[in-house]
């Protein structure tokens, strides 16, 4: 009997790996429609070479950061309970690398590839487990002290603020130590256009990220009896909320449709085991419209050049779940209970602080020695022939 | 046991609502093959006034 719990718990988290490691695909699909042309194949290597270097870092110092274990005993400890521990490595690392995933959305089309890596494993080794072991494994008595002085511990099922704030608040810094795409923001005070190069392929990364999503939240339980079909529906009632309000505010536009269900996805990670359905319809439905009007203000006022919005999408919509857990968790509107507002605010506000100032170290620290950014005649050229010399259809642009 | 079995159950009916829900985006695409191409996506946003500029 315990053999069958075993093998059901080492199949249900590893589901949940496989179907986040899935969402990458998604990242990758999401930025290849979102950036022109001539950067769509360095969207796709970036996600792909991002995600290896993140396993490695991840398997040889962060998930030691965050856990204190680490992998260097013999395999036959590591296969012991049907190899339970590897596999949940495998789900956390596949959070873990969602970081330089989120990341390189806001980045794209004219950061320099190499420095980048090296943003990711520093980001992936150290500042992204560092938090989570605060916020998932009781490090530092952190959790211990916000439980003392509001009553609650900080609150964050799936992530909303371990992976998702996290990962849109060092992009932040990022994108802001970068600068611009060339004569996106025109002398005369105009914004100039830098159209979408694919709607069907943004559209087809889109739901690759819906789907794998139910498994990023469902899975997040990590064993077979903590199931909980609530997650579920939660996350599913944020997705529809986000997408809906996402069409009206953004009066259709299909980069909106498609950005608003994982707004919502984005907010309810952080209480999607404890809100009431209807809780995590309005927790969606806020998000979605949070992401169309931080867009705008970002893009177009504030001239920070954030290509896929990802600020917006995850640093706002993530630091709104980690906050609405505490309002719509609580029992009086129809949740689990368990947790307060003023913890939520405690963690949320921990988390973007951290990530902040990560970001702002990383990068800085790199745009001063190595550099961030192509030079305009490279970023010109596009970062498809500049740095892996080939176009996404060489044949349409070769006449032999 | 009872716990297993019915987490078990609920694993199963969810990745049966992850399945089709996967087909949504079939549907999608089915469409957008289907179609001409001037009814992929809302003509609107080819005249350039949308979420990319």
């Amino acid at each position: 009997m315990e053999a069958l719990k075993q093998g059901a718990d080492a199949l249900f988290i590893l589901l949940g790996g496989i179907m986040v490691l899935a969402m990458h695909a998604g990242f990758a699909f999401l930025e290849l429609g979102t950036v022109r042309k001539k950067n769509q194949v360095n969207a796709l290597v970036k996600i792909l070479v991002d995600f290896s270097v993140s396993t490695v870092v991840y398997f040889v110092v962060g998930y030691s950061v965050a856990y204190g274990t680490t992998f260097f005993v013999g395999a036959e400890q590591l296969a012991a309970k049907n190899g339970y521990d590897l596999v949940k490595f495998f789900f956390l690392l596949t959070f873990a690398a969602a970081i330089p995933a989120i990341i390189s959305g806001g980045i794209a089309e004219r950061a320099k590839f190499w420095p980048q890596l090296i943003a990711t494993a520093v980001i992936v080794g150290f500042v992204y487990p560092f938090f989570e072991g605060i916020a998932w494994n009781q490090h530092f008595g952190v959790q211990a002290w916000i439980k003392a002085v509001t009553g609650d511990e900080f609150h964050d099922f799936a992530g909303s603020v371990v992976v998702h704030a996290m990962g849109g608040w060092i992009a932040l810094p990022a994108v802001v130590l970068l600068g611009a795409r060339y004569n996106r923001y025109r002398k005369d005070g105009q914004v100039s256009a830098h159209p979408p190069s694919s709607i069907p392929f943004l559209a087809l990364g889109s739901w690759i990220l819906i789907v794998g999503w139910f498994g990023f939240n469902v899975m997040s339980a990590q064993t077979l009896d903590k199931i909980s079909g609530l997650v579920a529906v939660n996350s599913l009632m944020a997705m529809v909320g986000g997408t809906l309000v996402a069409l009206v505010l953004g009066k259709n536009d299909p980069g909106f449709v498609h950005n608003g269900p994982l707004a919502g996805l984005v907010a309810v990670c952080a209480g999607s085991d404890l809100m009431h359905p209807f809780g995590a319809l309005i927790v969606g439905a806020v998000a979605g419209g949070l992401f169309v009007v931080m867009f705008t203000l970002t893009q177009n006022k504030w001239k920070i050049d954030d290509v896929l919005g990802v600020w917006p999408l995850h640093g706002i919509c993530g630091a709104w779940g980690g906050i609405a857990a505490g309002i719509f968790g609580t029992h009086t509107l129809g949740g689990l209970g368990g947790v307060n507002f003023t913890a939520q605010l405690m963690g949320t506000a921990l988390g973007v602080s951290w990530a902040l100032l990560g970001g702002l170290l990383v990068y800085g620290i790199l745009k001063i020695s190595l550099g961030l950014k192509l030079s305009p005649e490279e970023e010109y050229d596009g970062a498809d022939l500049t740095v892996h010399k080939i176009s996404a259809t060489p044949d349409r642009e070769v006449s032999w | 046991m009872e716990a297993l079995k019915q987490g078990a159950d609920a694993l199963f009916i969810l990745l049966r609502g992850i399945m089709v829900l996967a087909m949504h985006a079939g549907f999608a695409f089915l469409e957008l093959g289907t179609v001409r191409k001037k009814n992929q996506i809302n003509s609107k946003i080819l005249k350039g006034r949308s979420w990319k500029h």
